[in-house]
């Protein structure tokens, strides 16, 4: 296991470890990202973490695709099927500057 | 963020109602980086509190991302300290602690959550822990990771993108040497994407004149490296240009630290960044032509130097064309031409190639070939040690 830093909460000497926020290539905000599959080889390989959430923007694609991946190689993560939302506002306000630069 | 759903929730909904769909479907709802003022789909304290106090019984947060190492980058506006202080004065209705990454570019692992058995009910019982990776461990697994998708296969090549302008050295020579040169453009519209989360963070401190030279520099030395060692663009991120502080100094000469048995030099003039990557020492200049003392040309060559060179030059592309002949063989040395003890004699043999030996305190240290292209405005040396010197190379000019 790696070495880590305790921040903050309860541990214990058993616990596994999940990331929860990880963008692929298809989050519409990712230029150079990775696909979900290379990303579930990294958390497996390298991050050595037992549960992996894919937080593409308005998308649950990605977290499919990883769970396929991961199910046909039968390798030992859980994937979490995920969706991450754009807040309303700040959509309003990408659809009003949106506006504007037109008329620039 | 939407946890364990089965099916899609229509996007631009507000807040409360994509919970309350979240918690129709059994899944878990999440607040990421939810005071990361930065980040404009960030809910910021009122946002939070307007799902925490609701009356209705299907909205309410099942965690909070307290730790978000994207956010944690930053260095203005604390958003993770602040988010701490947030969570400790409202946890009875923010749910679990939550440590997250943030990752666009395959980062991840960095700051995780912890649980035990069972995640969902883990998070629902508030029984969770923040675990922050340490950086030193996390570059000892990349290069694990990089030897795994990039198997050893050194070579001299193309890189992607960019236009060729000029392939050097047709004689035969050995070692694999990748060169690059960028042209920064706006830096408040870069992609920054090709950073690692250490190197956003060193960015962040710069001043405003110092960032353009010192992107182009790093994603120049990163296209290098990406032409030598095999990495592709989508792994940038997981390496970091780093410099190896020297005695009495500030600075030092960049390195990688997931391939520390390469050499590496980059180099920048005001936007055009300048990295070059061999398995031999190897060293790069990048100077704008522009007026100089008349006194440095004779300060920097000695009156043989000056007579090898051919007319037609004025004397202030003169003077930066030996100047970045020796400071990119000074570099290659890693002493560095501000040394007072380091002096390099070059010998024109053809064209643009000079042949250069370095003496330090007087003693013959070594041998070395140098390159020297005109473009534009710039000159641009590569050097590199005779011993062993490279095959076959060429430069690219993204």
């Amino acid at each position: 296991m790696f070495v880590m830093f305790e921040l903050f909460g309860k541990f214990y000497p058993n616990q596994k470890l999940a990331e929860l926020h990880a963008h692929s290539s298809l989050s519409k905000d990712t230029v150079n990202g990775l696909s979900p599959e290379r990303l579930v080889r990294i958390a497996v390989e390298v991050a050595k973490i037992d549960a992996l959430a894919i937080t593409d923007h308005d998308s649950i694609v990605g977290s499919r695709r990883a769970r396929n991946y991961a199910r046909r190689r039968q390798l030992p993560i859980e994937i979490i099927l995920l969706q991450r939302f754009q807040h309303q506002v700040a959509m309003w306000w990408l659809y009003i500057l949106s506006k504007i630069s037109n008329r620039i | 963020m939407a946890l364990y759903i089965k099916q899609d929730i229509e996007p631009d909904l507000t807040s409360a109602e994509t919970v309350k769909r979240i918690h129709r479907q059994r899944g878990l709802a999440i607040a990421p980086h939810p005071l990361f003022q930065r980040i404009h789909d960030s809910l910021g304290e009122e946002g939070v509190l307007s799902v925490a106090k609701s009356i209705d019984p299907e909205v309410y947060w099942d965690g909070f991302d307290i730790f978000n190492a994207g956010a944690a980058a930053v260095t203005r506006g604390f958003p993770n300290e602040k988010a701490l202080a947030f969570y400790l004065q409202h946890q009875d209705e923010l749910g679990a602690p939550i440590g997250s990454t943030d990752s666009h570019g395959g980062l991840i692992g960095q700051a995780v959550t912890s649980y035990v058995d069972n995640l969902p009910d883990a998070i629902k019982s508030k029984d969770t822990g923040i675990l922050l990776l340490d950086p030193e461990e996390f570059t000892a697994r990349l290069a694990t990771l990089l030897e795994t998708l990039c198997p050893k296969r050194l070579r001299p090549g193309i890189i992607a993108r960019g236009e060729r302008i000029q392939r050097l050295h047709r004689s035969r020579i050995k070692q694999p040497l990748g060169v690059a040169v960028v042209q920064g453009g706006r830096h408040e519209e870069a992609d920054l994407s090709f950073l690692s989360l250490r190197e956003l963070g060193r960015y962040n401190l710069l001043t405003e004149g110092q960032k353009t030279g010192w992107l182009a520099s790093r994603l120049a030395l990163k296209l290098a490296y990406g032409n030598v060692t095999g990495l592709p663009a989508d792994l940038f991120p997981m390496i970091s240009v780093d410099n190896k502080i020297q005695p009495g100094s500030y600075s030092g000469p960049p390195f990688i630290s997931a391939n520390p048995n390469l050499h590496y030099s980059l180099s920048h003039s005001e936007t055009v960044g300048m990295g070059g990557v061999s398995s031999h020492p190897v060293g790069v200049d990048i100077e704008k032509v522009i007026a100089r003392s008349h006194r440095l040309l004779d300060y920097i060559a000695t009156p043989g130097e000056q007579a090898q060179e051919e007319g037609g030059l004025d004397r202030h592309q003169l003077v930066t064309r030996i100047w970045t002949l020796k400071e990119a063989i000074a570099k290659g040395t890693q002493i560095g031409i501000s040394m007072r003890d380091l002096v390099v004699q070059l010998s024109r043999q053809r064209g643009d190639t000079y042949a250069a030996k370095v003496y330090y305190r007087g003693k013959h240290l070594s041998d070395w070939r140098a390159e020297v292209f005109h473009r534009g405005d710039y000159y641009l040396s590569i050097a590199h040690q005779l011993e062993d010197t490279p095959q076959d190379f060429a430069i690219h000019w993204q």
